[in-house]
């Protein structure tokens, strides 16, 4: 026993403060993908289920909604061509660069890591999709994350509200810049340095600022949920939710940024 | 249903690990119960000769693996359970389910602790006891899902 426990607290020590074991475990993860592929099989399933036995008259419930909601968001689509078109103008009184736009490709969600220290989820694409490093991915509601390791046909994404990650972010209301850090609980976010004396507000709504080159800018991060005083800090502890529903989107985006592009 | 010993051993580790890697929702991570650590428990119980502190390592070293985090946690943590279970399993007089369930209990919660503490230990996670003292809960009302099929079917052997 004490034998094999030696060996487990070497493989601990060896792989946590040493690069050595990394080619190893890449090579491992590849093979833990039929497993994941076997977890996923019951959500598929019912996904599956729920898009065939549905009756007509929820289809066409589901039609119209839909069709409402296209139009709403044509409509706010229609505004947004303006303000970018008038942004790009002003842009260019200022000398400034252009804005860079960025393209998206659809991914699904396939796994979720089941190891508690570590916030992070599984998406169905890789290599062979072109994903790279540092990929920012985000839901229908805000940012979700960052990818940290890529294999042939599957990666894994760190979550924002990993304890390791840090995401820089700014205040759409004044643009005050901050930073964003996972605590390890999927609920929240906290702001770090932010000052007493600093503008900011219960509901204030957070956007990436863009700055740090990983995240492009402007999108939505969360909602600040909490504001108090630590009598031993001088800063502020600030709370923020997640705008991005960690627990519940199966359907991601993964973001090509041309800053990335240009930066590799 | 005759089949190789070996092949049931595999078969119901293999389960057990898929149930371990099953995606519930994110907030649960932390509060689930061990089953990967149910069926090793199990095996050493079933078959004390047979299955230990080996079977324990390397049950642990699989699930590090398919996981892909931190490498020689669990393989740590197992080991030091089943080397508890088999320090106390001489003087086991009583085995009906429930008092395997308390004794499933501590386990877990060794388990647990062992596993947490090295996570802290390593990467500055800060210890989530409610998360670690539920998940030990769960584990303990599991034992019986998991001994009362497993039993009938070893003995069917």
């Amino acid at each position: 026993m004490l034998g094999l426990s030696l060996i487990a607290i070497s493989l601990i020590l060896v792989g946590s403060y040493t690069p050595w074991l990394q080619p190893m475990r890449n090579q491992l993860a590849e093979l833990a993908q039929p497993l994941y592929w076997v977890t996923n099989l019951p959500a598929r399933l019912a996904e599956w289920g729920s898009n065939t036995v549905v009756s007509r008259n929820e289809l066409e419930a589901e039609n119209e909604r839909l069709r409402t909601e296209l139009l709403v968001q044509q409509a706010r689509v229609q505004k947004m061509a303006a303000l970018a078109a008038e942004n790009v103008r002003l842009r260019n009184l200022l000398n400034a660069t252009e804005l860079l736009t960025d393209s998206v490709l659809v991914t699904e969600l396939i796994g979720v890591s089941p190891d508690p220290a570590q916030q992070t989820i599984f998406i169905n694409r890789g290599t062979e999709d072109k994903v790279y490093l540092g990929q920012p991915v985000l839901d229908a509601d805000g940012l979700m994350g960052q990818v940290i390791e890529v294999f042939d046909s599957h990666s894994k994404v760190l979550l924002i509200t990993d304890s390791h990650h840090a995401l820089p972010v700014q205040l759409l209301r004044n643009g005050v810049r901050s930073i964003a850090e996972g605590v390890g609980d999927y609920g929240r976010l906290r702001l770090r340095f932010v000052t007493p004396t600093t503008d900011i507000r219960m509901g204030d709504e957070l956007v990436s600022s863009g700055l740090g080159g990983r995240y492009p800018a402007s999108y939505p991060v969360g909602k600040v949920v909490s504001i108090y005083e630590l009598p031993e800090s001088e800063y502020l502890e600030v709370e923020v939710e997640p705008a991005a529903r960690l627990d519940r989107s199966r359907h991601l985006l993964l973001i090509f940024s041309q800053v990335d592009r240009l930066g590799n | 249903m005759v089949l190789p010993p070996g092949l049931w051993l595999a078969g119901t580790l293999l389960f057990a690990v898929v149930l371990e890697v099953y995606p519930w929702n994110i907030f649960a991570i932390g509060y689930r119960p061990q089953w990967l650590l149910l069926v090793v428990v199990f095996w050493c119980l079933k078959r004390p000769h047979e299955h230990g502190v080996m079977t324990a390592f390397l049950a642990g070293l699989l699930l590090d693996i398919l996981i892909g985090g931190l490498i020689g946690r669990y393989a740590l943590s197992f080991c030091v359970t089943v080397f508890l279970l088999k320090a106390v399993q001489q003087r086991l007089h009583y085995s009906t389910v429930a008092h395997l369930s308390v004794l499933v209990f501590l386990l877990a919660l060794v388990n647990n602790l062992v596993s947490r503490m090295t996570d802290q230990w390593v990467s500055a996670v800060s210890l989530d006891t409610q998360a670690v003292l539920v998940s030990a809960l769960l584990t303990a009302a599991c034992w019986p899902l998991v001994q009362m099929p497993m039993q009938r079917v070893v003995r069917a052997e």
